[in-house]
Parts: C-alpha cells; sequence; structure tokens
C-alpha cells in the first residue's frame, strides 16, 4: 500500500492536540492493472494534489496517518458525477460527519466538505464511501486510516508493547462484473467475490513486490495493521516462528494479548499485530479469502512474503535451525541455505510431489532449468512450506 | 389433546436465592409474509394464537425459573429447544401443548425449533436473563431464500442446498426501513444509558455487525466466546449463537448498525435488509 501522511497544515496547539488537514478527491474513472494483466476499470479516493490538473485516484485509497488526540479535518472533493461520501469505519465520529446519506449528507459533484474527528484511540480503521455503500465500496472506494500512539510512536498503546518496524495490508475483494458492467450491475445481494487483494494487489503482484514484503533482522519488532474491507472473511496464517501476537481490535487494547498463527477478519474488522520472529525465516504469510455463503470455503488465496534476514547473537547460541532459498523468482539454479542436513521436497501447485533431495550444511546450488515454468512449493521437515517461482 | 409436560434444565442457581416461577405461554403459529418483494414462509414463536412476524422475546430475572407453556398450532411436529438448557424430550407434536421448566444463568440464551423446517422457517428467539436495571432490547437476526422457503414450506426439502445465496435479511423478522418501528429492536435511548442489547443468530451464515458512531463492550457469547470483554465495532455472531453486549452512548445522534457482509443490505431494494439504527438522544 502506497504509505501517505498527508499533512498539509501542522499547526501546534497546547499539550499534545493538533490539527491535521487532508484533502482527498473521488473519482470514478480509475483503471488498474489485474494480475492477468487486465485493465479493469475502478473508482476510489485520491490525494489532492494542487500541481495536477487531472487529479489522480489510486487502489486502495490512500492511507492516512494520524497521531493520538489529533484534531483532524478531512476534506472531500468530489470530481466525480455521482454523489459520494466518507465513513469512517470505527473511528466513532458524531452523527454530521458519519457520511451516511440518510442521516448526514452526501457530497454531491464538484461540490466539497470537510469531515472532522478526533483521533482518540491508536489502532486500525478504514474509511469507505457509504453511497449504495455495496457498489462504490467494490469498486474500490475503501481505505485504511490508521491512529499512531503520539508522542511515543513506537509503542502500540501507552504503556504498551514497542515496535521498531511497521507495515500496513487492507484486504478487500471485487465482484468483476459490476467493474465491466457497473451501470447494470443487478441486485447488490448477488454480489460474487471472484477478486481478491491485499493492499490492491493479487497473487505475484503482491508475492513480488519488494515493498509489500515484510523485512525484519533478529529482535526486531513489527507492527501490521491488518484490516478487511472486502465482502468475504480473510483468514490470515503467520509462519510460527513469527510468533504473531494480536494486541488490539478496532482499535481498542484487547483483555489479554492474543497468541495465534492464524487471524481471522469478518468483514469490517481490524487487528494491529505485532512479529517478533526468533528464527530465520524466508516465507510467506498466507491470505485466505471465504465466502461466507459457503462458510470455511476458501475461494482465493494470497501470499504477503516475510524475509528475516539474520541472525542474533542469542538465537545462533542456541543453534536454531534456519532455511533460505534464493534468488526468487528463478530461471537457472536455486541456491538453498541451511545450517542443518534436510530433507527436501518439491511440490508442484497441484500439491503433487515433484522431487526429492537431500542438502548439506551450508549453500546447495540446485540446478532448476529443467522445472517446467510455475509455481513450485519447498518443504523441509520443521520448516514452513515455501513458494518459489521458476521462470 | 393437551400434554403436560414438566423438563428442569440445567440448575445453576445459587443457593440462597430468592426464586420465583416466571409463567410464559407461546404459540407456535405459521404464515407467509411479503418480504420486499419476495413471499417467504415463517414459523413463530408469538405471545397469541396469531400469527406474529417476530419470535416473541423471552425476560426473566435473574434466579428466576421459567415455567413456559408451547402450544403448537402448526401442521408439523416442533421442539423448544435451548443449547445446553434443554435438547431433549423437548417434541411438540402438532396441535399439542407441553410446558417446561428451566433455569438459567444470566445472559442470552436462544430457543428454537430443532426441526429442520423450524429452523429455516425462523422459529427461534431470544431469551434475556438477568439485567433487569438495563435499558433492554433484542436482536434475532435471519435470512431467508425464496426457493428454500417454498419448498420447505410444500414439504419438498429440508436441508440447506449445496450453493446457499438467500435473499431476504431481517432483525426480528423485519428488514430496513420496517426495523426502525420494531419496538424490541430499535435502540431508542440517552446519552450515558447502559444499554443491554441480547443479539441471536437464528440464520445459517455468519453476520459480521457494525455499529456506527460507538464501541461496544460484548459481555458473554454462548458459542464464539474467545471475543468476550472486547470492545468492537465490528464483530461476527454465528449461527445459532447468542450473546449479550453493552452500549453506552458518549453523544447524542443517529447512527446505523448494519451487516458488513454487505449484500445483507440491499433486500427491498437499498439500503434494506440488515439495518437498523440507534437513536440516542442528549
Amino acid at each position: 500500500m502506497k504509505q501517505l501522511l498527508i499533512v498539509l497544515l501542522f499547526i501546534p496547539l497546547l499539550g499534545n492536540s493538533q490539527i491535521k488537514n487532508t484533502k482527498l478527491i473521488s473519482k470514478m474513472d480509475g483503471t488498474f492493472q489485474r494480475e492477468d494483466g487486465t485493465n479493469t476499470p475502478y473508482w476510489g479516493f485520491g490525494e489532492f494534489n494542487p500541481n495536477l490538473t487531472n487529479q489522480r485516484i489510486t487502489l486502495p485509497s490512500p492511507l492516512l496517518i494520524y497521531d493520538l488526540n489529533d484534531s483532524v479535518y478531512l476534506k472531500l472533493h468530489n470530481l466525480s458525477p455521482e454523489t459520494h461520501t466518507i465513513h469512517l469505519h470505527g473511528l466513532d465520529v458524531t452523527q454530521i460527519n458519519d457520511g451516511v446519506p440518510s442521516t448526514s449528507f452526501g457530497v454531491w459533484f464538484n461540490d466539497s466538505t470537510i469531515y472532522k474527528f478526533k483521533a482518540k484511540n491508536p489502532g486500525t480503521y478504514l474509511y469507505h464511501c457509504h453511497v449504495n455503500t455495496n457498489l462504490h465500496a467494490a469498486m474500490g472506494m475503501t481505505g485504511m486510516v490508521v491512529i499512531r500512539n503520539f508522542p511515543d510512536t513506537n509503542l502500540l498503546y501507552a504503556n504498551g508493547p514497542s515496535f521498531n518496524k511497521e507495515y500496513y495490508y487492507l484486504s478487500s475483494d471485487m465482484y468483476l462484473y459490476w467493474n465491466f458492467n457497473v451501470t447494470s450491475p443487478g441486485a447488490f445481494h448477488m454480489y460474487e467475490a471472484d477478486y481478491f487483494m491485499v493492499n490492491g494487489k493479487a497473487g505475484t503482484q503482491l508475492f513480488d513486490d519488494t515493498t509489500q514484503i515484510i523485512k525484519m533482522s533478529a529482535g526486531d519488532t513489527a507492527l501490521l495493521h491488518i484490516a478487511n474491507v472486502g465482502y468475504n472473511s480473510v483468514e490470515y496464517i503467520f509462519p510460527p516462528e513469527a510468533n504473531a501476537v494480536t494486541h488490539l481490535s478496532d482499535g481498542r487494547v484487547l483483555p489479554s494479548p492474543i497468541d495465534n498463527d492464524t487471524l481471522v477478519l469478518y468483514p469490517g474488522e481490524r487487528y494491529s499485530v505485532l512479529l517478533s520472529p526468533t528464527q530465520f525465516i524466508q516465507g510467506h504469510i498466507t491470505v485466505n479469502s471465504a465466502n461466507l455463503y459457503n462458510t470455511g470455503t476458501i475461494v482465493g488465496t494470497n501470499y504477503i512474503g516475510i524475509n528475516i534476514d539474520s541472525l542474533g547473537q542469542g538465537m545462533q547460541d542456541n543453534k536454531l535451525a534456519y532455511l533460505s532459498l534464493y534468488p526468487n523468482p528463478t530461471s537457472n539454479s536455486l541456491q538453498i541455505q541451511s545450517n542443518k542436513t534436510l530433507d527436501i521436497h518439491v511440490y508442484n501447485v497441484q500439491g503433487k510431489l515433484f522431487e526429492t533431495f537431500k542438502i548439506q550444511p551450508g549453500i546447495n546450488s540446485i540446478d532448476v532449468s529443467k522445472f517446467p515454468k510455475g509455481i513450485y512449493i519447498i518443504g523441509a521437515n520443521g520448516f514452513l512450506p515455501t513458494k518459489i517461482i521458476v521462470e | 389433546m393437551s400434554k403436560y409436560l414438566l423438563l428442569t434444565g440445567l440448575i445453576l442457581m445459587s443457593l440462597g436465592s430468592f426464586a420465583t416461577i416466571a409463567k410464559d405461554t407461546l404459540y407456535i403459529n405459521r404464515d407467509t409474509v411479503n418480504q420486499g418483494g419476495n413471499l417467504i414462509h415463517y414459523c413463530s414463536f408469538n405471545n397469541t394464537g396469531s400469527f406474529e412476524l417476530t419470535n416473541a422475546p423471552l425476560k426473566i430475572n435473574e434466579n428466576d425459573t421459567l415455567q413456559i407453556t408451547i402450544i403448537n398450532n402448526d401442521s408439523l411436529s416442533h421442539t423448544f429447544t435451548i443449547d445446553s438448557v434443554l435438547e431433549i424430550n423437548n417434541i411438540i407434536l402438532s396441535s399439542d401443548t407441553a410446558t417446561f421448566q428451566v433455569e438459567f444463568n444470566k445472559g442470552t440464551y436462544r430457543y428454537y425449533s430443532n426441526m429442520a423446517y423450524g429452523k429455516f422457517l425462523g422459529a427461534s428467539g431470544n431469551v434475556l436473563v438477568g439485567y433487569s436495571s438495563y435499558i433492554h432490547y433484542f436482536w434475532n437476526f435471519l435470512e431467508a431464500k425464496v426457493t428454500l422457503s417454498d419448498s420447505i414450506a410444500k414439504g419438498l426439502s429440508f436441508s440447506m442446498p449445496n450453493y446457499y445465496k438467500p435473499e431476504v435479511f431481517t432483525i426480528n423478522n423485519y428488514f430496513y426501513p420496517n426495523t426502525i418501528t420494531d419496538p424490541f429492536g430499535f435502540v431508542d435511548a440517552n446519552v450515558g444509558d447502559s444499554i443491554i442489547i441480547s443479539i441471536v443468530n437464528s440464520g445459517q451464515l455468519i453476520s459480521p455487525i457494525h455499529f456506527h458512531g460507538y464501541h461496544i463492550t460484548i459481555l458473554e457469547v454462548k458459542k464464539h466466546q474467545k471475543i468476550i470483554g472486547w470492545e468492537k465495532d465490528t464483530f461476527p455472531v454465528f449461527p445459532g449463537d447468542a450473546m449479550t453486549i453493552l452500549l453506552v452512548p458518549d453523544k447524542p445522534g443517529i447512527y446505523p448498525v448494519h451487516n458488513h457482509n454487505l449484500t445483507t443490505v440491499d433486500t427491498g431494494g437499498y439500503p434494506g435488509g440488515m439495518i437498523t439504527h440507534l437513536n440516542i438522544m442528549p
């Protein structure tokens, strides 16, 4: 996700309270390229750029980051032919700022308004258009809001755990029929999610995007802001070695942290998760999307890369095992590095065992030039499976 | 013919409390209702022999014993089931009457007919035990698929199809905007009130419920207990689950509450379906 801290006006006031002004535009003329290369229409919000005559929107909409106790003035200028709003999902704003046309108001074409709220609780939130919400949210008018624990922005909340890295993952889905038939979408309840994204990306777009990969070293703690604005539920499966612990949900501290490698988010939910890996990891977080109409049926999967690239002295003393595979993608040879003798199993995407071989401690070069091009899963006892791509 | 059946559920009452017996009668009635252009067949537990759309919520003081008589006006047998409380010896034949005596812990329970047709036709409601000093409301979520409802009513099918895509989504069997005239479900209160909302999910789908304007505290849950004690603005209500939440509004306003699986807010057109409002006065 494009990390965007929009601070156009920054006026220190007494104490920690500050005024933050953000300007967004709404448009219905976006096009994004799907994983298979197909150009696909979308709608969204974008950061207002005074230097542009043709304002641009992004998928997902800009990430909005504010500090605790900020007084936020969020201006929306609607440049599209339909009415839009911004609903600040979970921020408990007043009725007039709630962005629901029937109880507050809508913003007409070429009109603008300012939504006001106080950033009261650190955590992860959403925003989305609440006009014909089914259609407008599905078309892409969704984004994430993060409230940082100012002034101790390295703490999750006051007196809470600390972190030194921060990542943002917004899960969403689309019903592509709507994108291409937006003037005749049919009954809204017939929505059928068939394209699944994290931060507007799917498949290799996400897995290969170096800006999306979690990169950590020994001793690092990473805060993951995770939200689901889709119709489907999403399941995040973390590598056990990442020691994922969930501390916040919907911007509130949980009664006790949850140490769980699997986290399910239902539509509209958000979580704040800390990763404190104790072991070398080169793998991925699996993100499964499940259709709520057939509970538990996974209809789409994405992967977020996670790369813990060095071992601390303490971990070396404990002689923890590690397994590293690179380069990925590859076309000729795959380097597999470990400090143990391991039996390596290579599976194709259908889950069928493709090849088995043994590696020795150190760097092992494997010839993959004769592998058919495609995706393979590398497995070894005691390690999470790792996806590699042979080009 | 009338049968008198006395059953005792879990006895969880603390010693030394002053229990009284709360008596109530419910009638199982059946009718067909036009829900936003969709004809849906319903079975309901009602306070009288006349069909009413909403299953009657039951409210019992903490430590009281409920003695309830069920009169089955339907042409088919039903049960009066409460998970973990009343699960056996509870079949009520057509035109029969049965009385059950049950005791509870504090919290929300779901009562229902455990016959497949009873469950699919919405014979299911709330029991709220305790919280007598609180303002309280009842939400009972249900979805319906026209063809399945019709098939069940005709006795042709009693099972959920592999592909289940309902069209009608309701709270207390009302779809929005009819939900905001529902005396059991429309929250009408003041800033600072402690409002208890008793929730059951009588449907087959997980309902992720989103509050505008406020976070609520989840006091107790029967099935998905992981979220007890959490403060949330969006939370899942699992099929068959029963839960009690606390809302203490800190500001006035009219705020929607709705299912955030957005396919459910389209009954009778958009906005419709599984939406209600909170009306919070200063």
